[in-house]
């Protein structure tokens, strides 16, 4: 049993890992930030091109179908809105129509988590109400990021994030949907799933 | 059995039955150390079963997803709001 219970806290990271330095509770907080912020990173850097291959998509699919000028231009400006959506989200600035300077909400997201993380001395004195609070925001979050994708001529949403490269060996893909697992297995857990029962 | 069989039977057991896990380490008194992992720590998870399957560089991966995100997003580069600040300006000057 004894030996069971170390494999398993070894592979939860509680002990040292094999060949590896010890997973800290600060280290397991800063990734629930920092995973999410280096997709939104990777989806910003694409946003150009999906914006060029969506709208290309769709004039094609125009000129196919014989679809009249107001379809068209309607379908355009459609494409900016979400490409408008999209840029609140994972952009990590840009200044507004009336020159106001925004922060994209993926930013502020994150740093909150890494925020929380900072203060994650061990999982004793949890600041729960604020873990519970910034991990369901960022899962709306990137709920949002996916169903935005999928208006951007992108099939398959996390086979394409796979494709924007990797993220600490897995495909950004992968991790986001490793991230959503258990950032909804943590919040159906209640504080209770932080604590013992 | 490997460690990494090992390790793919910890996964589906967390996927599929984390309840025997936890009774696991209720009964030897470890459930209140190690809940905060079976509900946060994914990362340890993937990070372990990736040093266990590919001998790779736990450190480099560690640091990779445990990279504070002020940090990623100040080297992302805020190029968006500085060419949109120039056009602002230019267009101040017009």
């Amino acid at each position: 049993m004894k030996r069971t219970l170390v494999l398993l806290l070894s592979l939860f990271g509680l002990t040292a890992c094999p060949q590896g330095e010890p997973w800290e509770p600060q280290d397991v907080a800063m990734s629930f930030g920092s995973i999410p912020a280096q997709i939104c990173i990777k989806v910003n850097e694409a946003r150009p091109d999906m914006l060029k291959n969506a709208g290309d998509a769709i004039l094609e699919r125009s000129k196919a179908e014989s679809w009249p000028d107001e379809r068209r231009r309607d379908a355009i400006l459609e494409l900016h809105a979400f490409d408008n959506q999209l840029r609140e989200i994972v952009s990590p600035g840009w200044v507004d129509e009336e020159g106001n300077r925004q922060v994209g909400h993926c930013r502020v997201a994150t740093e909150a988590v890494e925020v929380l993380a900072r203060n994650v001395g061990d999982w004793s004195n949890l600041d729960e109400e604020g873990w519970q609070t910034a991990v369901s925001g960022l899962l709306r979050l990137v709920n949002t990021l996916v169903d935005l994708l999928e208006h951007f001529d992108v099939v398959d949403v996390y086979g394409w994030l796979d494709r924007q490269g990797e993220i600490g060996g897995s495909g950004a893909g992968q991790q986001l949907r490793t991230f959503i697992m258990l950032a909804e297995r943590f919040l159906a857990g209640g504080s209770s799933g932080i604590r013992e029962r | 059995m490997s460690g990494l069989q090992i390790a793919q039977l910890v996964v589906e057991a967390l996927n599929g039955a984390s309840t025997i896990v936890r009774g696991i380490l209720a009964r030897t008194g470890h459930l209140h150390q190690a809940e905060p992992y079976l509900s946060l720590g994914f990362v340890g998870l993937s990070y372990c079963e990736r040093v266990l399957a590919s001998g790779g560089d736990p450190t480099q991966i560690k640091n990779i997803l445990t990279q504070p995100p002020s940090a990623l997003w100040a080297d992302s580069g805020d190029v968006e709001t500085e060419v949109a600040l120039i056009k602002s300006s230019q267009l101040d000057h017009t």
